[in-house]
């Protein structure tokens, strides 16, 4: 019987070690550039995952130095130059 | 009955209209800007680009206005990696997303740091650099993007070949550019180029030649126009 609980126990336990909670983020129009529109978009992304993460019990382990994330920049025209919002999909690590 | 009576073209004159049409779409290429869907994003204006001399970057802008020789310090920012659809990333090994872009710094860092110092926040004398891989479209809804700000702790081996996802990456991106006064924001130049036989890339010494000999052109580009030399 104390058999099958540790087995039941490890297989529950597993998911929580391998589990990855995507982050979300919307700048809004807010952005000049494309490229600070992305970056800051992805670094809130992962700022959402990592919380997420700790929200579930879990440690988040971003890698240092990296950002990493998925982003998608629609523009508007404001004061006659291009105004970015960006949204973003990002997962840190988590143990 | 009718006879149909063909009239032939002389092959000179066809050559001649071709030749017309040839120069034609190279004095349209070299005057029209590229289209901004097509590019990447990742430059703020691709309008005032235009057909690089044969020397140079295959699409390139220089501020006229630019007084390159008041700068001798040179603020990097990380290199990017930027590619066309959502997780489009994610079948390239993250080790090797790291080496591509540590590969790229470490050139253009070596090469350019024998003539600026190299800075880490904006001053007088200070340009901005900003480049990026990219093989993406604005017309494309989703990106993904790389940024790796801290080196790797160890190289790949030359001999050692590409994923075969990594060598698509590389074969289909394009190295973007903008060099800026760092306090004022000015644009120096900005560029987009894509020279070499990339798809004789195999191995990461390769990469690592392919992209050390980009750098020294780059370093001669920025020593020319220094000394008011550049063609």
């Amino acid at each position: 019987m104390r058999g099958w609980i540790a087995v039941v126990a490890l297989v529950v336990s597993v998911p929580a070690v391998a589990a990855q909670y995507p982050g979300w983020s919307d700048t809004g129009y807010n952005y000049y550039h494309k490229r600070d529109c992305c970056d800051a978009a992805i670094a809130l992304a992962q700022e959402d995952s990592a919380v997420r993460c700790a929200a579930s019990g879990g440690v988040p382990r971003p890698r240092a130095g990296v950002r990493r994330g998925s982003c998608d920049a629609e523009w508007t025209t404001a004061w006659g130059r291009a105004v970015f919002r960006c949204v973003s999909e990002s997962v840190v690590w988590c143990r | 009955m009718r006879v149909r009576v063909r009239r032939v073209v002389p092959v000179t004159s066809m050559r001649r209209v071709g030749l017309v049409i040839v120069a034609f779409l190279s004095i349209t290429a070299c005057t029209r800007p590229p289209r901004p869907a097509d590019m990447s994003g990742f430059l703020d204006d691709y309008s005032r680009l235009r057909k690089g001399p044969p020397e140079g970057a295959t699409l390139v802008y220089r501020n006229p206005g630019a007084n390159w020789a008041a700068y001798d310090q040179i603020l990097f920012e990380p290199v990017t990696i930027w590619r066309s659809g959502e997780h489009s990333l994610d079948d390239v090994p993250e080790d090797d997303l790291q080496h591509l872009a540590a590969e790229f710094e470490r050139a253009v860092q070596s090469h350019l740091g024998a003539d600026y110092r190299l800075v880490d926040r904006p001053g007088q004398g200070v340009m901005r650099v900003r480049l990026g891989i990219t093989a993406a479209r604005q017309s494309d809804h989703w990106l993904d993007v790389f940024e790796y700000a801290v080196p790797p702790d160890e190289s790949v081996p030359d001999a050692q070949e590409l994923a075969s996802t990594t060598r698509a990456l590389v074969v289909a991106a394009v190295i973007e550019g903008e060099f800026t006064d760092a306090m004022t924001g000015e644009l120096l130049a900005e560029g987009v180029d894509r020279r070499g036989e990339r798809e004789k890339i195999r191995t990461w010494g390769d990469v690592r030649s392919g992209l050390d000999r980009w750098a020294t052109w780059l370093a001669g580009r920025l020593r020319q126009s220094r000394t008011g030399h550049l063609p």
